[in-house]
């Protein structure tokens, strides 16, 4: 009944000896038999992966795209390649989720979303989500702050054979004039040390057909100004040390200018906002065991972004507005880990961060730009015990905030405990079965525009606070015939109270803490793993989400209807069927009827959509080198849908890419 | 309460009454003659609801007065088969017709007494979306965004020419064949603009307040409202001879009827948090007679719902023919509630609006 999934040691050391470290270890062949348990069954808290080959073999190319996959996730996709999309986790806001790359958070001070359209997914091994925390010890401290963390790993350096070398160059093109060269170069430097090489260069006219309803009629229409211009390049150096000690360091750069489009707006297309943005980070980060019982991870980094919207029109000063933003954020971490037996761990994170954000939103009006600082100091104590059937997981971030501006009031200082416990019980002796449950509280700071915002800014804001409560039901290596299945199903519940909401008064309004959100949901996700015969296997995977997330405000005019942007029915599945003549993936994305406003009447009702996407793909061998050539068609139904209301996604649309590996 | 319940009803009952003997005297009102596809009384109001920005849900809703009956629906898709647009900006009427602002949507629609579209115009694009309308003889002026007051031809709604103004102008009534305007500039203007309507070559301006928004003119003298440089709603009264503007109360909204202009400041206070984390709104009433120059900071509404007290206030308007104030309020998430009071204060009834930030009503009979 149960999988054995049986590897051999010298498997492992094979696959060690591939990395960049070189060293062989030899031992005798020894046959280890122990269920595949994955992360996704055995973590005390909900995880989700999905991993390079899946990506690749479904067509997907943004970040977006597998986030979306996810249970209990809501994409806010404003429609376009250049398109806004942001990650809302169990429904408590996009603000609420973090996003890690490489295990160093990425941030914005400033809005507090991040806009995960950014990503490709070009030199991406895994997507992780995490919703309370992913329960390891050795992390940053804020990976433990959001309810909910997005983790992106990069693909480490491979030589096969004796390569001190590899390349690869990919071509990618396709609908709305897309053309995206990217070239990845990897090189060996000694035995030690490991060189990676990124480039990536994207454009697109981005215009697209969509049929705009209105009233009685009907009428096919063009989405306009949604080009983009992106490049982005990243260098990393991999260096293992002689005491085996790592160190990564990373550089990496983006630039990009993009029409924004906007919502459609009857009767008027004019369009002529723009946004110009640049990001650079640099980070490192160094891993040593000290002993047996000791580690330490330690990481900083370094981020610059700016950015520059831009909008004509007669209606400002001199025809055009301009607003300039730049942020800037420093910062450091170490955590130390202590093992002193071996089912028993504890790890102490202290990160330390420095944010500032200089614009000229307020210049030309009787305020000054109040020209924020804030340092933040987190430290987070986590504890991992492991009994023969039992985990527990606890963690607990103590966090402290302090700003200070040029003009205007400093706000208070903000501190804040929250605790996360996270447990997971074996059922039975011999099966992956696993029942899990976890609390956290969890808060988010109020942002830099929530904050300092020209007279809609407020600095008395609290931060919004969160309570997380899951209970769930694992269950891996199920064998039904030769198909190897994994099943999870998660109910949970959330409130959020003090939320960060713009309160309106006649005209001039201001942000507060106001309004009392509650969640109830469940999240249910199915993957199997079916040798069909000799060489040929299907993939097949399913998530669902159930939602029901209400205005608990009282005295609300919307109280106890749904969230808007909320359905109440979510779900997507994907098959890939591997052969060794082609590779076919599938894709169905769905989300259920849901109401553009609060006040769910049928006149902000969006109807249900379902969006389906093929891909076929194929690797040729020619000797040392090797050619993967993509296919895909996205929304093969060419549906008509909408995510955000007014901002029209696009209908069917093709993709090609090969890729040549040398 | 009970008295009060069966008053309500009597009265309720007399208004049926009422409206029943109305039309069945006038047997000539047939609106489905006019092109309506509905049935819509003699007595009617339009409600201009503004929508939210970028969700194309700005609507035309409509009551009959005299019978104090509603519809909720949006008349204007009714009428035409299509939405009215983003941001509905401004709504007047003459005795035949309806003329309406759409500020997102840039654009100005003419429709029949029942909402039925007759014609429509788009100004040219350098001079900005459109805002606020005024009409005198056979034209209307509109002030656009870009920095403009433009002039359309009323019968044909073809556009006529432009004089340039000061900056982001905003409300703008007519006097003695001279177009006056506010000019806004977002804070950064302080002005009236003068222009004449038939020479319609230059503007002459004469300063206010910082940010001036509102116009009245109520029996030929010029009131002038608008954000000031604290965000007080102050108002006065423009000497448009003198160009002196003495100001005289503060006021978020107004409405005028028989040379007395009806005010209410809706006060949010940004100091003083309550402890569900909202800010308290606080109504302040008060009243200007034009005829004996009297300003009284008191009441003037009956037995008002405790709400509105406290409520947005986001418009308020006179019915001409018989004095009758509505009274509009948003928290602009959900739709309006209208609060109807008759013309000597007494709360009659309250409804949606159907729509979302209802801000103006013009009435036809």
């Amino acid at each position: 009944m149960v999988l054995l999934c049986a590897f051999t040691l010298r498997a492992w050391t094979q696959a060690f000896n591939d990395t960049i470290t070189g060293r062989t270890h030899h031992i005798g062949e020894v046959r280890v038999e122990r269920k595949r348990v994955e992360r996704s069954v055995s973590s005390a808290t909900p995880l989700q992966t999905v991993d390079k080959e899946v990506m690749q073999q479904l067509g997907m190319t943004n970040l977006s795209d597998a986030v979306k996959r996810f249970a209990g996730v809501n994409v806010r996709d404003y429609g376009g390649i250049g398109g806004m999309k942001t990650v809302s986790v169990h429904n408590l806001g996009a603000h609420h989720t973090a996003v890690s790359y490489d295990g160093v958070t990425v941030s914005n001070t400033q809005a507090g979303q991040i806009d995960v359209g950014r990503f490709s997914l070009d030199n991406v091994q895994t997507v992780s989500l995490a919703i309370g925390a992913d329960d390891r010890l050795m992390q940053t401290a804020r990976h433990f702050a959001s309810a909910g963390i997005i983790a992106i790993q990069t693909e480490r350096p491979v030589f096969e054979d004796e390569n001190r070398y590899a390349l690869r160059f990919r071509l990618n093109g396709g609908s709305f004039g897309q053309v995206n060269p990217s070239l990845r170069y990897w090189q060996k430097i000694g035995r030690q040390t490991a060189l990676s090489v990124n480039g990536n260069y994207m454009r697109a006219d981005g215009t697209y057909k969509y049929t705009l309803v209105n009233g009685r009629y009907r009428s096919e229409e063009k989405r306009y100004n949604s080009d983009i211009y992106a490049i982005n390049g990243e260098a990393n150096l991999y260096q293992t040390f002689r005491d085996e000690s790592q160190l990564d360091v990373k550089a990496y750069w983006y630039y990009s200018h993009r029409g924004l489009p906007g919502a459609v707006t009857l009767y008027n297309p004019v369009s002529n906002e723009r946004l110009h943005d640049e990001d650079f980070f640099t980070q490192a980060v160094y891993r040593k065991t000290l002993s047996q019982q000791w580690q330490i991870h330690a990481r900083v980094k370094y981020t610059h972004s700016w950015s520059r919207y831009e909008d004509t029109d007669p209606k400002y000063q001199g025809g055009q507005q301009n607003d300039i933003d730049r942020q800037n954020e420093y910062y450091g971490s170490v955590t130390a880990g202590w093992t002193p037996v071996r089912n028993f761990g504890l790890s102490v994170a202290q990160d330390l961060v420095f944010n500032n954000l200089r614009n000229n939103i307020n210049v030309g009006s009787s305020q000054r730009p109040a020209n924020p600082d804030r340092f933040t100091s987190l430290t987070a104590l986590t504890a991992k015990w492991s009994l023969p059937r039992t985990d527990v997981w606890a963690n607990l971030v103590a966090t402290y905030a302090t700003e200070r501006v040029e003009t205007g009031t400093n706000p208070d200082d903000r501190k804040r405990l929250s605790p996360t416990v996270a447990v997971t019980y074996r059922l039975l002796g011999d099966e992956a079965l696993h029942v899990r449950a976890m609390y956290k509280s969890t808060f988010r700071m109020p942002t830099f525009n929530d904050l300092y915002y020209l007279r809609m800014g407020n600095t008395a804001l609290r931060p919004e606070k969160a309570h997380e409560y899951s209970l769930g039901l694992t269950w891996g290596g199920i064998r039904i015939g030769h198909a190897d299945i994994t099943a999870t199903v998660d109910a949970y519940y959330n409130d959020v109270d003090d939320k960060i909401v713009a309160f309106p008064s006649t005209y001039v309004w201001k942000m507060a803490n106001f309004g009392h959100v509650n969640i109830h949901g469940v999240d249910a996700t199915v993957s199997a793993d079916i040798p069909l015969v000799s060489k040929v296997n299907l993939l097949v995977s399913a998530a669902y989400t159930y939602q029901k997330a209400v205005d608990k405000t009282k005295g609300s005019a919307s109280y106890d209807r749904q969230l808007p942007y909320t359905p109440q029915h979510a779900a997507n599945a994907s098959a890939i069927l591997r052969t060794p003549w082609v590779d076919v993936g599938y894709s169905v994305l769905m989300q259920g009827k849901r109401w553009s406003m609060a006040q769910n009447t049928p006149e902000y009702l969006i109807k249900a959509y379902w969006e389906h996407t093929l891909t076929l793909s194929h690797l040729f061998t020619f000797r040392r080198c090797r050619l993967n050539v993509t296919g895909k068609v996205q929304n093969l139904t060419d549906e008509d849908y909408e995510i955000i209301k007014y901002f029209p996604m696009p209908g069917r649309s093709w993709n090609l890419s090969a890729t040549l590996y040398l | 309460m009970k008295l009060r319940n069966l008053m309500f009803s009597v009265l309720s009952a007399l208004a049926v009454t009422a409206t029943f003997t109305a039309c069945s005297d006038d047997d000539e009102w047939n609106p489905l003659d006019e092109g309506s596809k509905i049935y819509v009384a003699e007595t009617r109001a339009f409600v201009l609801n503004e929508g939210s920005y970028n969700a194309n849900n700005a609507g035309i809703t409509y009551f009959d007065w005299q019978a104090d009956t509603t519809f909720n629906y949006d008349l204007f898709l009714a009428q035409n088969g299509k939405q009215l647009g983003d941001t509905g900006q401004d709504i007047i009427a003459d005795d035949e017709f309806i003329y309406v602002a759409v500020y997102g949507s840039n654009y100005i629609t003419k429709l029949n007494s029942l909402g039925v579209e007759q014609a429509t115009v788009k100004l040219p694009a350098e001079l900005g979306d459109v805002r606020y309308l005024v009409k005198y003889d056979d034209y209307i002026f509109v002030t656009c965004y870009g920095g403009y007051v433009a002039k359309v031809q009323a019968h044909d709604m073809k556009y006529v020419s432009s004089v340039q103004v000061g900056a982001n102008p905003e409300r703008i009534v007519e006097k003695d064949g001279k177009i006056y305007c506010t000019n806004s500039g977002w804070g950064a203007d302080n002005r009236v603009a003068i222009i004449d309507a038939d020479k319609f070559d230059k503007a002459s301006f004469m300063t206010v307040m910082t940010n001036p928004d509102n116009l009245l003119n109520v029996n030929g003298r010029i009131f002038v409202q608008g954000y000031g440089d604290y965000y007080d709603y102050p108002w006065g009264e423009l000497n448009t001879t003198t160009g002196e503007f003495k100001q005289i109360g503060n006021a978020s909204s107004w409405t005028t009827y028989g040379g007395v202009i009806y005010m209410i400041n809706s006060v949010t206070d940004w100091n003083n948090k309550k402890e569900d984390g909202s800010y308290p709104t606080i109504n302040y009433f008060s009243t200007y007679n034009t005829n004996t120059n009297e300003y009284k900071e008191a009441n003037y509404l009956k037995n008002m719902p405790t709400e509105l007290a406290s409520a947005s206030v986001c418009g308020m308007s006179a019915n001409p023919f018989n004095g009758d104030l509505y009274i509009m309020t948003s928290d602009y998430v959900n739709n309006s509630v209208i609060y109807h009071f008759d013309a000597n204060g007494n709360f009659k009834k309250k409804f949606s609006s159907t729509g979302l930030g209802a801000r103006k009503i013009v009435f036809f009979k």
